[in-house]
């Protein structure tokens, strides 16, 4: 939603200075600290991380200027040039243009890397020639330090005519000065191109020049759009129907480029880093020039060809033995804790519709679910640690040639990584992948990723029926290895699909990647502690929310209509009889037909259907089925209870550690989640294309969960497994 | 009698608020690519425009 702001007028300060409302754009390189930097000035939580594509949409946050001036600050993702090649850089490229029915912004503030100061001025050039009051935030100046670069602010300011504020964004060090910064600068000169082109060439782009500014186009956009378009390949669609004159003039401008003995597709780069080299050259004393960084010797042995995958893997299975081991006594405790809740609530209601309601209902099926809320919280840990550190960046590295071989860009890995965490900012993370079908091909594999709405289900599974014996030399359990291997199913199915996809539907060149490689460091604890207690915090609010929602609505449906139950009958068969008979019964007993080769009872049926809300829901609904009719005995945690269950007729258990197997690898591949098919529709296009393919992908990936459960049931039978 | 009025009311919301999530996902599907998830996956909290929130 945008915003309308009073125009500001650069040199009459109003007189009351907090009625005054100033739009500032952040932008910068990826992973120069944007969002951290967005975050210490708004007090938001933006999610951050020590890599690039972190932040892939545009974020309004707000903060009082020195003087009480409202504040509004546009973060968007990461770019390196004003020329967009993936639709994160369209966002970002978008705002700055102030197209899209957004205002242009007032100020812009600009996030350069002191480390990489080279690079990162080339944007500055480009964003000194839009002519917007520009401040540069000279970042990471600490880091920059310690690698042995200084930086001479003040010769740099003298070299951009802009105000230059060093900041360290993580410990909060110039912020003062630079929101001073942002609102001065509007009483300064406007800046400019910070080089002259050569005669011939600044001839050369002048009638494209004229031309733009025909088109609507301000002075200065025109004067820099001359020149960034003789490299750009194809126009932008803000140009709209006057691409259909602006395009012959481009290639004017290049052949008149070209007679003067330029590459007119490399001169704007040539011009750019001759300019930057220059300026670095006169402002930054590299103390440690050509010597090895500490990450470089980091580098050696974890990006090494045998070491580097070695680590990779061990690093994995560590995650997972510690999300299995590690959370166990803190789940204990929740189990506890709810088992007791429900007691007590059990114990001051009447009998009755509300005490089952509130017991087996709500405490029970939502309760089942929030006892997993000590292992969400050490898998984003873990997550959190992983991608602070910078370790992340070096796995997208190793796994390139992987991605290649599969037909994937190597920029699909990240995505692929946060569907670890939930799809759907996973998906939405595909827009800093700059071709179509490759973006396309890893929207329809991330879901195949374990997100972590898949924890509790494999959790409920595994600790019910897998027995916690060491393996690999006692180093770590069968649980914990299972676990891996449910993530390892997803992500090499993952793989094969893409591979499957990129050789037909979406065939297509296969691109090499261009990764940044940030430096090492060590997570910031309290970056880490808010970042897992804003995944607890979601984690609760679905539990409060769909969860609750869910497990109410299918508890009302085992529940009604009731069932006149023999006196002579035993709890359990009462029980059972009541279930059978209930609307929730009646429904399960239609979809059983369709579970029954899988070894799946009709209870499963319902649990697997209702979790198409979120996946969660199958627990929680198996443990609103388990509670029903028992609100007056004293709660069981729900995998005693899949433990205990018995069939009625054949008098054998119920669920067996084969039907658990086939269970969980349902779910590794079963697109049960509403919100993931939102945003494949959206993200693929919209309209009928997106929902196109949104239906492909729950279509295939059902599919594909049908059969591997299937094929895991009656292979193991045919094995001598029951 | 009260308790069953007080369930039925319970459930009601209940139904409500799945139906709510429901037309949330498909205004989701329907949304710019500019704006945040919204979806109710509940990753919007933090990354959801402030203007939307």
């Amino acid at each position: 939603m945008s915003t309308s702001f009073a125009p500001i007028s650069g040199n009459a300060a109003p007189v009351d200075a907090s009625q005054r409302r100033i739009r500032v754009a952040l932008v910068g390189n990826p992973n120069t600290g944007k969002s951290t930097l967005f975050n210490a000035l708004t007090g938001m939580r933006q999610r951050v991380g020590n890599f690039a594509g972190v932040t892939v949409e545009r974020v309004e946050g707000a903060m009082r200027g020195p003087h009480g001036e409202k504040v509004t600050i546009v973060d968007v993702p990461g770019c390196y040039a004003l020329s967009p090649a993936s639709p994160d850089e369209e966002i970002a490229l978008g705002v700055m243009r102030g197209t899209g029915g957004e205002p242009m912004p007032d100020v812009v503030v600009v996030v350069a890397d002191a480390l990489h100061l080279e690079r990162n001025l080339y944007l500055v050039s480009q964003v000194l020639e839009l002519g917007i009051p520009t401040v540069v935030a000279l970042n990471q100046i600490d880091a920059a330090a310690d690698a042995g670069v200084e930086v001479d602010a003040v010769a740099l300011i003298h070299e951009l005519g802009v105000p230059v504020i060093p900041t360290i964004a993580t410990r909060g060090e110039g912020l003062d000065v630079l929101r001073k910064a942002m609102v001065s600068v509007l009483d300064q000169p406007h800046p400019s191109r910070p080089f002259t082109l050569s005669p011939e060439v600044a001839e050369a782009v002048a009638p494209l020049a004229e031309v733009l500014a025909a088109h609507g186009a301000t002075p200065m956009i025109a004067t820099h759009d001359a020149l960034r378009l003789l490299a750009v390949p194809k126009l932008e669609s803000w140009y709209g129907d006057s691409r259909n004159v602006i395009a012959p003039m481009v290639d004017e401008a290049r052949i008149a480029v070209a007679a003067a003995g330029l590459n007119p597709r490399s001169i704007e780069a040539e011009l750019r880093y001759g300019w930057s080299s220059g300026v670095v050259g006169r402002t930054v004393i590299n103390h440690n020039a050509g010597a090895r960084t500490s990450s470089d010797r980091i580098d050696a042995v974890v990006l090494h060809r045998i070491w580097g995958p070695v680590l990779f893997v061990l690093v994995m299975v560590m995650v997972f033995q510690g999300i299995f081991t590690w959370a166990q006594p803190l789940m204990s405790g929740v189990e506890w804790t709810i088992a007791q809740i429900g007691n007590a609530v059990g114990d001051l209601l009447p009998e009755g519709d509300l005490r089952g309601l509130l017991v087996d209902g709500v405490i029970g099926g939502v309760g089942s679910v929030l006892v997993f809320l000590p292992q969400i919280a050490m898998l984003f840990l873990f997550i959190g640690i992983l991608e602070d550190s910078g370790y992340m960046a070096r796995a997208a590295y190793l796994m390139d040639r992987l991605m290649r071989k599969v037909g994937l860009h190597g920029k699909s890995f990240i995505p692929m990584i946060s569907g670890f965490a939930c799809a759907v900012p996973a998906i939405m993370a595909t827009r800093t992948i700059e071709e179509r079908k490759d973006r396309l091909a890893t929207i329809m594999v991330v879901p195949l990723m374990s997100c972590s709405a898949r924890l509790p289900v494999y959790t409920l599974l595994i600790g019910a029926f897998v027995p916690p014996v060491a393996v690999l030399g006692g180093l770590f359990t069968l649980q914990g290895v299972t676990m891996l291997l449910m993530y390892l199913l997803g992500t090499v199915t993952a793989l094969l699909v893409a591979a499957v996809f990129k050789r037909t539907l979406l065939r297509g060149p296969v691109r090499p990647m261009i990764l940044e490689m940030p430096a090492y460091r060590l997570p910031n604890v309290r970056t880490l502690l808010l970042n897992v207690w804003h995944r607890a915090q979601m984690f609760l609010r679905r539990a409060g929310t769909v969860i609750l929602s869910c497990s109410v609505v299918l508890w009302a449906l085992a529940t009604y209509p009731k069932t006149v139950v023999p006196a002579n009958l035993d709890q359990n068969r009462a029980h059972e009889m009541q279930l059978e008979n209930s609307a929730l019964g009646h429904v399960g007993k239609i979809i059983e037909p369709l579970v029954r080769p899988l070894g799946y009872d009709w209870k499963i049926g319902v649990s697997i259907a209702a979790s198409f809300a979120a996946r969660e829901v199958f627990v929680s609904t198996m443990g609103t089925i388990y509670g029903v009719g028992e609100a007056d005995e004293t709660s069981v945690a729900l995998r005693e209870r899949l433990r205990a269950e018995v069939n009625p007729v054949t008098l054998q258990p119920q669920y067996s550690p084969l039907v658990a197997l086939g269970l969980m690898v349902f779910y590794v591949y079963a697109l049960m989640c509403i919100s993931t098919v939102a945003v494949t529709v959206r993200e693929a296009g919209g309209g009928r294309i997106g929902w196109g393919w949104a239906v492909t992908q729950f279509v295939y990936m059902l599919g594909l969960a049908y059969i591997a459960a299937f094929a895991v049931y009656q292979g193991g039978r045919l094995l001598g497994y029951s | 009698m009260l308790q069953q009025l007080i369930v039925a009311l319970i459930v009601l919301v209940a139904v409500y608020s799945i139906a709510r999530r429901i037309l949330s996902a498909i205004a989701t599907a329907r949304a710019t690519k500019a704006g945040a998830c919204g979806s109710g996956c509940g990753c919007s909290a933090s990354s959801a425009p402030v203007g939307e929130r």
